[in-house]
């Protein structure tokens, strides 16, 4: 950027004392406005087009001299030689003893023989933001301050997740390559090259590997997993009245050698602290919001804890129909379209057929699973994550089966059994316990930043707090998603070329329709 | 110090050995403003009986004792009195050759003088300024050198009012307005009535003055206000375009008025001639 600044500048040079001369040489003359009322401006669009007709050919001559500075710098079209050094910024990269982290090491092989004429970059996790961004270390490195730089970054900057989404703008940019230099292990094939530096793993931790919401018990399941943890985990929950944590009395929580299990009753804000470690977590019910049409629905919606009133993707919809003569299918099918229709559009429907008269032979006449009771359902399990349904009793006469209506479960309920205690727990899923909502990885939003620990931070989002916490993959040292391809815009020299000449072109069709000297003043 | 042009001597000589009124047809002349108005002259006009609309001290009581019948003698207006000179001083006026401007005035002045005609002199800008009355005989000629010698080119102008002005307070017969024109109502100026007007126009062109084609910035000391223009040929093309059509307006035929456009390099004799051949047309 520099040498495109000193570029452009030298070349803007003449042109600029080209205007500072006509500036003082300006012509000046009395002379009336009576016969100029044209000259004057009356909008904005007035004073512009006046301001260009006055000085277009400097206009034109910075515009020219700018893109031949982009050109002679590299930042247009050339650049595809250039190399873009980029420091991986994750947490992993400050594990080690001091002095000797991956952090350390990547810095000095950005500063050897092979990217001595690199730009170089950290790719850092900015916690004002919420994500990561690239900051440029290359006033640093010329400056030589690379010794001290670990040190300051960590007090200035969050290492934290890795993302190496932004490696993208260097492309964008116009770098050619681009290498990652990191402590962890890339597969090959995408667009970043990485070179790995360093690998250090913390010798004590602990992690979440699950945060589950049990229905039946109606309370959080926190399980962690440790690795010669030697310290208590402290669990403590935020109250808003006074901004702090306070500790969790009622927290059940059993640990074993390698995991602990931490049961809480109640949603909130949560912080497990463990020595330097801690992870925040804000959770909630995960109750999936849902429409109901009809009496049966309606009661299904209030049972069900899973369930809330609400306008998502998922529909609850009454089908009745009689059960002695289910014969017509064409006429349900017509039904259940017209109703789908009236209730606006989801993603997901689930229908259950209702009968409305005595028992009918069509629910021994189901598919081939019916007589064992689960298998063929399998079928009409709703493909939801966060699937509602084990429909043990629920099979359709074989008369309904022909309705084939894409993202529509059906259900049944069989009216032999009339009434039907089981169909409500076709609903009642097995999965008692779904996964909560705890942290979000990459937070979208305007954040303001609440709290910042080591390994977690949490944002104010509106009216609701979000917490983000250390990814696994940098205690566990997994590997990563590396293979991450980015499309670099290539600027073509003729291009640039073209665009010159089009504008040296037009100034000079300007300078002779409007500076024609042989025109003259003659009136 | 104002020169009189050396040709002015001559022409009036050549205009004084005319006798207007013989070589004039009857119905012309009976038109001529010179000559056309009843007034209080001693130039007799028409002796006819007393009517009962006529003011009893009219009545020729010397006639009466001789013929024992009423008569009432009529006579001339003095109306040779009545070319007036308007003459523009706003700061527009500047653009021209000042000294020019004044000595075509003052030799116009003293051609009229030596026809025996009688001239006031009124300057005006936005109003009527300074004036001066009922000069006569080419000796007075000092009155006016004087006059024009103290003309400062200053302020805005303003035609209508001045126009509407010097109508109502003095309804002179015969105007010579002296101007450039430069301004903004110069169109309704051109409606106010006279009985005969002769509009001298000094216009100078912007690429007359202008040093060359570039940034031009331009100062208009009546509306004080600047203006910065590219000057090239696209811009002096439009420029000259808006003053044709202003020329085209001021030059257009109206009745009983005539235009004469003066540049600065222009010679000054053939205009005299020919606004005394119009006057006496």
């Amino acid at each position: 950027m520099l040498e495109f600044v000193s570029i452009w500048l030298l070349l803007s040079l003449p042109v600029f004392l080209l205007l500072f001369v006509n500036l003082r040489g300006k012509q000046r003359l009395v002379y009336t406005h009576t016969l100029l009322s044209d000259f004057q401006d009356r909008t904005l669009g007035d004073f512009l087009f006046r301001t260009f007709h006055l000085y277009y050919d400097i206009i034109l001559d910075l515009i020219l001299a700018l893109l031949t500075a982009l050109f002679l710098s590299g930042l247009l079209g050339s650049a595809a030689d250039r190399t873009a050094v980029c420091v991986d910024g994750s947490y992993s990269m400050l594990l080690g003893a001091p002095g000797e982290t991956p952090l350390n090491e990547a810095l000095s092989r950005s500063c050897e023989e092979e990217f001595e004429s690199a730009d170089l970059y950290l790719l850092a996790f900015d916690p004002d933001r919420g994500r990561s961004r690239l900051l440029s270390l290359n006033r640093m490195r010329r400056r030589g301050g690379l010794e001290n730089l670990p040190e300051r970054l960590r007090e200035d900057l969050g290492f934290f997740n890795q993302d190496y989404s932004p490696c993208g703008a260097l492309f964008e940019r116009g770098y050619g390559r681009v290498v990652v230099l990191s402590d962890h292990a890339a597969a090959s094939g995408g667009s970043l090259e990485f070179q790995t530096v360093g690998r250090s793993r913390p010798q004590s931790f602990f992690y979440p590997t699950s945060i589950d919401y049990d229905f039946a018990a109606g309370n959080f399941r926190l399980t962690f997993q440790l690795r010669n943890l030697n310290k208590e985990v402290q669990v403590s929950v935020y109250r808003e009245d006074s901004g702090d944590y306070v500790p969790v009395p009622d927290a059940e929580i059993s640990a074993g050698p390698d995991s602990l299990l931490c049961l809480l009753p109640e949603r909130g804000l949560y912080r497990f602290a463990a020595g330097e470690m801690d992870f925040v977590f804000n959770l909630a019910e995960p109750a999936t919001p849902a429409r109901a049409v009809g009496d049966f629905s309606r009661i299904i919606l209030g049972v069900l804890p899973q369930l809330e009133e609400g306008n998502g993707d998922l529909l609850l919809l009454d089908q009745p129909y009689r059960a002695e003569s289910p014969s017509s299918p064409g006429e349900i099918r017509s039904t259940l379209r017209r109703e789908l229709r009236s209730a606006g559009t989801f993603q997901h429907a689930l229908v259950t057929f209702l009968a409305t008269a005595g028992p009918v032979g069509a629910a021994t006449a189901g598919p081939v699973g019916a007589a064992t009771g689960n298998t063929a359902i399998d079928s009409y399990i709703h493909p939801l994550p966060a699937s509602l349904s084990r429909p043990a009793a629920a099979e359709l006469p074989g008369a309904l089966l022909g309705l084939d209506l894409p993202g529509v479960t059906l259900f049944y309920q069989n009216p032999a059994r009339k009434p039907d205690p089981q169909t409500p727990i076709v609903y009642l899923s097995a999965l008692e316990r779904r996964r909560a909502p705890a942290y979000e990885t990459h937070p979208e939003g305007r954040l303001s930043l609440v709290q910042r620990h080591l390994t977690s931070y949490v944002y104010r989002r509106g009216d609701e707090h979000v917490a983000v916490n250390l990814a696994s993959e940098e205690l566990y040292g997994a590997s990563r998603e590396t293979g991450l391809r980015f499309e670099a815009p290539q600027a073509r020299r003729w291009l640039v070329f073209l665009l010159l000449l089009c504008f040296y072109i037009l100034k000079s069709v300007l300078l002779l329709l409007l500076e024609r000297p042989a025109a003259g003043k003659a009136g | 110090m104002i020169d009189i042009d050396r040709e002015c001597d001559t022409i009036a000589g050549l205009f004084a050995r005319r006798s207007v009124k013989s070589k004039l047809p009857v119905r012309t002349r009976s038109e001529n403003p010179i000559f056309r108005r009843k007034g209080q002259s001693f130039n007799l006009k028409n002796v006819r009986e007393y009517q009962p609309f006529d003011d009893l001290r009219q009545i020729d009581w010397k006639l009466y004792g001789r013929t024992d019948r009423y008569y009432i003698k009529e006579f001339y207006e003095e109306e040779n009195a009545g070319m007036l000179f308007l003459i523009d001083r706003s700061a527009s006026l500047s653009f021209f050759d000042t000294d020019t401007y004044r000595r075509f005035i003052a030799s116009l002045a003293y051609i009229f003088l030596k026809l025996h005609f009688t001239i006031h002199l009124v300057s005006f800008s936005q109003r009527l300024e300074e004036v001066s009355r009922n000069i006569k005989e080419a000796k007075n000629i000092h009155r006016v050198l004087s006059f024009l010698e103290n003309l400062t080119f200053t302020g805005p102008t303003d035609l209508v009012p001045v126009l509407k002005t010097v109508r109502q307070r003095w309804g002179p017969s015969t105007v010579l307005l002296f101007s450039d024109f430069f301004d903004r109502g110069y169109r309704s100026a051109l409606k106010v009535p006279f009985r005969r007007s002769f509009m001298i126009h000094f216009f100078t062109s912007l690429s007359e003055i202008s040093p060359g084609y570039g940034e031009l910035e331009i100062l208009d000391e009546e509306q004080k206000k600047r203006l910065v223009l590219a000057f090239n040929r696209s811009n002096a093309g439009r420029i000259r375009e808006r003053e044709e059509r202003f020329l085209n307006t001021l030059a257009s035929r109206r009745k009983n008025c005539h235009y004469y456009r003066l540049t600065r390099v222009e010679e000054r004799t053939p205009f005299y001639w020919q606004i005394l051949e119009d006057l006496y047309a």
